[in-house]
């Protein structure tokens, strides 16, 4: 059993629309049938007996295949998916296992291997021990309580997020509808706001002003003015260091003379700047306020135990331990309470120690801090907030500026004001923790993820920009700029991903074949970005899955034929269209698939869309469109001299003559990809007039679709630069050309050394019945051929030309378009299939500037 | 000679505008004892000792509005007092402080002279009035003086109080008088509102309340940032090239304020300090790729740091990459290298906080006057909050947030004053201010919408501040008036002469009310245009020039019940007058005559309410 190569496929992609990995694996034939390995299967069980049930006659495909994910779920991953498919090599299978986080998931594949050989070679396997490792991985990496309930809200409103670091840095939404969140703090929480509220004097002065009841207090200068101090504040005290760390030298809760004078001395010595403040009586209670509103409160004890009069501080501990709701870190509601250097220093500080058996009802505090992560506990008191201190909180929260904010408070009581009771706003917490809301120890979680993304998102946002996801054997790259160019028109900043390149608002920021995830990703994270246009490549999508998890409208102009076949698996049109379908299945259920009907593995896939479906044909008597048309959905084709969209008795007509890059609608695949960017810009309800504008400005120069039906002329001939290179782009070509008349047709073609034999021979073949002269070239890009390997099989697609009388074999791109340019005289036609886009383009441009 | 001395019997500390000046200033009451017998030209010796120790002083105008004036004075005898004054102006210029306004007077008692000394920052000034003492002593007595130890402590003190400069060009800019934004410090590091209640922003150094604290999170990790960066297609540096061969590129810093770019300089290489203005050259592709570095990394304010071979070349052309963006950048640097026609940075941060001209002013209401004023803040405020405003009221008898009253006892002073404009929930704010208040801590606000002015009694003298005649009885009350803003309104008694002497003062408009229609200065009030508020007939009219319209019949306004005394009449007259300068609705103006109970509506219900749950939903 060798695995060849592990993918994380990230967003929708051929299985489905979770994230899994893909794992191809080979097996040799003793192993790949569980009938070939007696006793296997009890052995697997033997070492993992959570595994799931196998399909009869199992493979060790199975094995892999159900190990990854048992181990995944045993671990406390939410994961169901999972699958195992032979490919046309019976001793290689494809394993998808759903996971929920990568690193967690490929680890799981590691041990799932491990179980699996320990299982055929009876060696042991230490289960517990994997699964405790898969556990930690989890906990490492994914995303902490607080952060996790943002995001689950946000993912409950369809909001797409995206992780920026391993930490808790989470965007949301796409283009210029991100935003940002890290843990309880959003992009909107000001920097200057927190630098307040970690400087407790100052959050305190800020308060007071504000009106918000704090522990009113002065510095004193001695110990008289210490007491005169106390008596102006009236009741009891507390005297503190100004500058005291971890409650040295604080004494609380004094009031008579002598006290004071002590207090004083002992503070003194801790720091020469005594302060002396009022009292606060009562319990620590945490209101949390999001976006100007009270969400949630709870009151907070710290970790303490109770006395029964028998047993130590240490037994009465490990007795609250032993509880299985306590836990070691968050994953539990309480966590465990650690008799600890802080625990012991507390405990000192009550003439206490470990050892000490408190007596029967004693509370004794083991931290002052009633942090859940010390091992404190909290109660849910949101319903019993009165609303004088819910709005004492907000004007807290508000005055120092903080959209999210905890206030803590003491006071004896949270159902009367503070202002009746010795009740106060003792500090103010940016990024607060939600744990205490969410999972509480006692008491009602409260929605509080929910609260936070709805202060970042209006109940109807789900942060999303229009995504047009377009695919398809040829014709994409055109489909994809004229949907850009009618986005643009419409206002909108376009981010466009296509084989040249990324561009973001007709800038292009990224070169190169830019159709892939990746390519996507960087559109829908760019903050200039007010819809986007994506040209989805097949490689990509198999390779890693969609960039994105849903779109508004797919398009998939055709698959014909299809191109790179035999690569990663797909061996045929029906399988590509599989690939393609992917985009189809990730329509938005208000969204749009835009298909052509007039190709039947294109037409199928309208089963699959969440969404509704517009389908085009040149024909409007083409069945499937006819079918659909009939039932009052939306379908676009041509009728006489214009191109019509149709709904029920709805008509919009585009005249082909003010689409300039159907030549009059002469170009057929060029009237297809207007129809398909018209049925797309129609889902995106661009107003007809603005379809119409676009179309009529939009032009197929080098400029604007470099490499797709370029024309030119030179010396009175006409010139077609087309970067086709598979047998269905070069029929359309040929069909196109048919209608532009001309004297002797000349091509200058070579081959992409990647494609499989019979689809490079089937290009010159169909180029044979339409050119007199053929030049075929190479150059230094062979893909993996050997020299001459293309050349050959290119001639050899020659042999029963019916119309080639000369062939010339040339090396090197530029050459071979010279040679073609030299061959020209007026009112020929050159047909020029260039592989370097843009060089080529640019070598062609000299030669027909210099004449 | 033991009893010559200078003593300093009080310091006063004005925290605002006041009876000597707009700004604030200290106030010494100083004693000389006995050298009111010996002017400067009876001491021999003093004046060149005095010279050779402040030599700068001879730089002072003076009395002869001319460099030298100062100097001849004390060549021609002059007092302690008005020597003390001009040294201390010189100590802060030394310390660091622009000098500003001086003034010494007599009190009317023989040796006291108050000495005002305008304070930057209430603490240096105090510590330059000690150390002029001690000079001008020194210089009295012939005794030495280490003047090198002068300079060098009261420049640490400076240090330790003044604003840091990052932070005061920002504020310079938003004060300055093209602006004219109220600042406020709040703390003693660099936390400053700028603007007022509900309008205003605050800032830190070169850090905004619009500066996130993830973005600051991020901007300092520079790996993310580079991965963000490069994200959305910026060049980044990559970290394999560090250490590629010796770069010909140079650093520049390209200094980004909402979303434009305002400054660029190229660096030194060595110490990260900025070396040349290059503002001008920035090729627009350049800025545009600092302002998305900023977008991405989320600051509003920002640094974004190059390397380049020609900051004037679009960055495609060019290998150039961003190696940082810094969140809260050094400003100072930019602003003493940029030219003098480059725009300058503190006023591009206030305009991107404070856009299209706004101020951050929110209504100000100054009320002063003997009698009937905490009656008159009281209905003005009826009227604001009717008017949908959340009002911060300082009177007399409470410190009040909109409903709430925070605060017992006499709340019209400085303090609470203060805590309204501070509190970022008031709309509104109406003030109480007695001549005490104005004369021992100054106004709380720089300048306000409206003053009323309800009335002064001549008679009433305050000798705590040595204020013994009626025109200085005038001096104190006309301060609130002084400081209406251009657009703002003063509310004068137009039956009081001494308040009708005001008029000319204010820098707005005036608004006359009397009970009496007939009244001269009334008339000639709506002669020239002006708005006037009276009686007549048994009705509430508003005169607006020629026109008058009838708010409502008196009968109509419980408050003054069945016989309504002069004094209430007063206090409805200047009320509506206030409401109408600040353009309360004539129907809000109308019920608020109509319900207006000098009673606040009682607060003490909520207390005794059964505790109403939060409500908790959401999206449904």
């Amino acid at each position: 059993m060798i695995i060849l190569n592990i993918r994380v496929l990230r967003g929708p992609n051929l299985w489905g629309l979770h994230k899994a990995i893909q794992l191809l694996v080979n097996f040799s034939d003793q192993e790949y049938c569980f009938d070939h390995l007696p006793g296997f299967e009890d052995c697997l069980r033997e070492r993992f007996p959570q595994i799931g049930s196998f399909p009869p006659n199992a493979t060790m495909a199975n094995a892999l295949e159900l190990a990854v994910l048992g181990l995944q779920a045993q671990a406390g991953c939410p994961v169901a998916f999972s699958r195992s498919v032979i490919t046309l090599d019976p001793a290689i299978y494809q394993v998808i296992v759903e996971y929920t986080e990568e690193v967690v998931g490929r680890l799981a594949v590691e041990l799932a291997f491990e179980l699996c050989v320990a299982a055929r070679s009876r060696l042991p396997f230490d289960l517990s021990d994997a699964l405790n490792r898969l556990r930690e991985l989890d906990e490492d990496v994914r995303l902490g309580p607080s952060t996790g309930a943002i995001v689950s809200a946000a993912v409950a409103r369809g909001i797409p997020f995206r992780r920026l670091t391993d930490g808790s840095l989470v965007q949301f939404g796409w283009g210029y509808k991100q935003r940002r969140i890290q843990a309880a703090e959003c992009d909107s929480t000001g920097a200057i706001a927190e630098t307040i509220a970690q400087d407790k004097e100052l959050t305190k002065y800020l308060l007071e002003a504000a009106g918000v009841p704090v522990p009113k207090g002065r510095p004193v200068s001695d110990a008289e003015d210490a007491w005169t101090a106390a008596r102006e504040l009236g009741g009891p005290v507390v005297i503190k260091p100004r500058d005291g760390q971890q409650g040295k030298g604080v004494a609380a809760n004094i009031e008579s003379r002598e006290d004071v004078l002590a207090a004083y001395a002992v503070a003194h010595e801790v720091s020469p700047n005594v302060m002396v403040e009022r009292y606060l009586s009562g319990q620590d209670y945490r209101l949390l306020v999001i976006g100007g509103r009270l969400v949630a409160a709870a009151r907070r004890e710290p970790p303490h135990v109770i006395g029964d009069g028998e047993h130590n501080i240490q037994e009465l501990v490990e007795e609250i331990n032993s509880d299985p709701l306590r836990g070691s870190g968050h994953a539990t509601t309480l966590t465990k309470i650690r008799l600890d250097d802080i625990a012991i220093a507390t405990l000192a500080h009550q003439n206490l120690n470990v050892s000490s058996v408190p007596f029967k009802g004693a509370r004794v505090l083991l931290r002052n801090n009633a942090n859940l992560s010390t091992g404190g506990t909290a109660t849910d008191v949101t319903d019993d907030v009165h609303q004088e201190i819910a709005a004492r909180a907000i004007d807290a929260a508000k005055m120092v500026g903080l959209d999210l904010c905890g206030v803590d408070v003491v006071c004896e009581s949270v159902l009367t004001p503070l202002e009746n009771q010795l009740g106060g706003v003792i500090e103010v917490n940016a990024a607060p923790g939600l744990r205490m809301h969410l999972q509480p120890s006692f008491g009602k979680g409260r929605p509080v993820g929910e609260a936070i993304i709805s202060t970042m998102f209006d109940e109807r946002d789900d942060g999303r920009i229009p995504v047009v996801a377009v695919s398809g054997t040829n014709g994409k790259t055109t489909t994809v700029r004229l949907i850009a160019h009618l986005l643009g028109l419409s206002g909108k900043r376009v981010g466009m991903t296509n084989s040249d390149g990324v561009y973001i608002n007709n800038e292009r920021i990224d070169t190169g074949d830019c159709s892939g995830p990746r390519s996507a990703r960087i559109v829908l994270f760019h903050p200039d970005v007010d819809a986007a246009v994506l040209e989805t490549a097949r490689g990509g999508i198999l390779r890693e899955g969609l960039g994105f998890d849903s779109c508004n409208v797919a398009v998939i102009t055709n698959i014909g034929m299809g191109d790179h076949l035999g690569l990663n698996h797909i061996s045929n049109a029906d399988e590509l269209g599989l690939v393609k379908r992917v985009l189809v299945h990730s329509v938005a259920p208000h969204g749009v698939a835009v298909l052509n009907a007039a190709d039947p593995i294109v037409a199928n896939m309208a089963a699959v869309c969440p969404g509704s479906v517009t389908f085009f044909a040149r024909d409007c008597h083409e069945r499937v469109l006819a079918n659909h048309l009939v039932q009052g959905k939306r379908g676009v084709y041509v009728d006489g001299d214009a191109i019509v969209g149709a709904k029920g008795k709805l008509r919009y007509r585009v005249a082909l003559s003010e689409i300039p890059i159907t030549l009059n609608g002469t170009i057929h695949f060029q009237t297809e990809n207007a129809m398909a960017a018209i049925g797309a810009a129609w889902g995106l309800g661009i107003p007809w007039d603005q379809i119409r504008q676009g179309l009529a400005t939009f032009s197929s120069d080098a400029e604007t679709v470099p490499g797709r039906f370029n024309m030119f002329t030179y010396r009175g001939a006409t010139l077609i630069a087309d970067y086709g290179h598979n047998p269905d782009a070069i029929k359309v070509l040929v069909e196109a050309i048919d209608s532009i008349p001309a004297n002797r047709r000349i091509v200058v073609v070579s081959g992409a050394g990647d494609r499989r034999d019979e689809d490079l021979s089937q290009q010159t073949e169909i180029l044979g019945g339409a050119f007199d002269d053929v030049i075929l070239y190479q150059d230094n890009c062979q893909r993996g051929r050997s020299d001459g390997e293309v050349i050959a099989l290119l001639r050899n697609g020659l042999k029963n030309a019916s119309r080639t009388t000369w062939i010339e074999e040339i090396s090197g791109e530029f050459l071979a378009i010279d040679i073609a340019l030299e061959r020209l005289n007026s009112g020929d036609l050159c047909l020029i299939l260039i592989d370097r886009i843009e060089e080529s383009l640019a070598h062609i441009a000299k030669r027909i500037k210099e004449g | 000679m033991k009893s010559r001395d200078i003593r300093f019997l009080k310091i006063l500390s004005i925290r605002g505008p006041n009876i000597w000046t707009y700004r604030p200033v200290l106030e010494a009451l100083v004693d000389i004892g006995e050298l009111e017998d010996y002017p400067s030209n009876t001491l021999p010796g003093f004046v060149d000792r005095l010279c050779e120790w402040l030599p700068t002083l001879s730089e002072h105008r003076c009395s002869y509005g001319e460099e030298g004036g100062f100097v001849r004075r004390l060549q021609e005898g002059t007092w302690p007092g008005h020597i003390l004054e001009h040294v201390a102006l010189e100590l802060q210029n030394i310390a660091g402080t622009p000098g500003g306004f001086g003034r010494a007077r007599e009190t009317g008692i023989r040796g006291v002279y108050k000495v005002v000394v305008q304070a930057w920052h209430e603490e240096i000034t105090r510590a330059c009035l000690d150390a002029a003492r001690e000079l001008v002593m020194a210089a009295i007595d012939n005794t030495a003086y280490d003047i090198d130890a002068t300079h060098a402590h009261l420049r640490e003190i400076a240090l330790r109080y003044l604003l840091g400069s990052n932070t005061a060009i920002i504020v310079d800019a938003a004060t300055a008088k093209d602006r004219g934004i109220p600042a406020i410090r709040l703390s003693s590091d660099n936390l400053v509102q700028l603007g007022y209640g509900s309008l205003q922003r605050r800032i830190w150094a070169a850090q905004t309340d619009r500066t996130g604290a993830i973005a600051q999170g991020i901007a300092r990790d520079s790996e993310l940032s580079s991965h963000l960066l490069a994200s959305c297609g910026l060049p980044v540096l990559d970290p394999d090239d560090v250490l590629s061969a010796p770069d010909e590129r140079q650093p520049y810093r390209l200094l980004v304020v909402g979303g434009k770019l305002v400054a660029a300089s190229r660096m030194e290489t060595k110490d990260g300090g900025v070396a040349v203005d290059v503002t001008d050259q920035v090729h627009p592709a350049m800025a545009a790729a600092a302002c998305l570095a900023a977008r991405v990394i989320g600051l509003d304010i920002a640094g974004v740091d190059f390397l380049v071979d020609d900051v004037s070349l679009p960055l495609s052309s060019q290998n150039a990459v961003i190696t940082g963006v810094v969140e809260a950048p050094c400003l100072i640097a930019h602003q003493q290298l940029a030219s003098v026609d480059s725009p300058p940075i503190g006023r591009a941060i206030v305009d991107h906080l404070f856009p299209n001209g706004e101020t951050g002013r929110i209504p100000v209401v100054g009320i002063t006057g003997n009698g009937g004023v905490t009656e008159v803040a009281h209905w003005v405020t009826e009227f604001l909050r009717l008017s949908g405003k959340f009002t911060g009221l300082a009177c007399g008898d409470g410190l009040f947030l909109d409903r709430r009253k925070v605060e017992n006892g006499d709340c019209g002073n400085w303090r609470c004053a203060r805590q309204i404009l501070m509190n970022q929930s008031v709309d509104a704010a109406v003030i109480e201010n007695s001549a005490e208040v104005i004369l021992g801590q100054g106004l709380a606000y720089d300048r306000c919408q409206v003053a009323v002015v309800t009335g002064i009694d001549p008679d009433q003298h305050y000798s705590d501040y040595y204020i013994e005649t009626s025109e200085q009885v005038f001096t104190v009350f006309r301060s609130q008036v002084d400081v209406v803003l251009p657009s703002g309104v003063a509310v004068l008694n137009a039956a009081d002469p001494m308040v009708v002497e005001m008029a000319p003062l204010c820098d707005g408009e005036v608004i006359f009310f009397a009970a009496d229609k007939d009244l001269p200065v009334l008339q000639e009030h709506r002669k020239r245009g002006g708005r006037v508020v009276y009686f007549s007939g048994g009705d509430l009219i508003l005169g607006n020039g020629i026109e008058e319209s009838i708010l409502l019949p008196l009968a109509r306004i419980p408050f003054l019940g069945g016989q309504p005394s002069a004094e209430r009449l007063k206090t409805v007259l200047a009320a509506v007058a206030a409401a109408w300068a600040l353009d309360v609705a004539l129907h809000v103006m109308r019920t608020g005559a109509e319900t207006f109970s000098i009673d606040p509506i009682d607060n003490t219900e909520s207390n005794t309410m059964a505790p109403i749950s939060v409500s908790l939903t959401f999206n449904p």
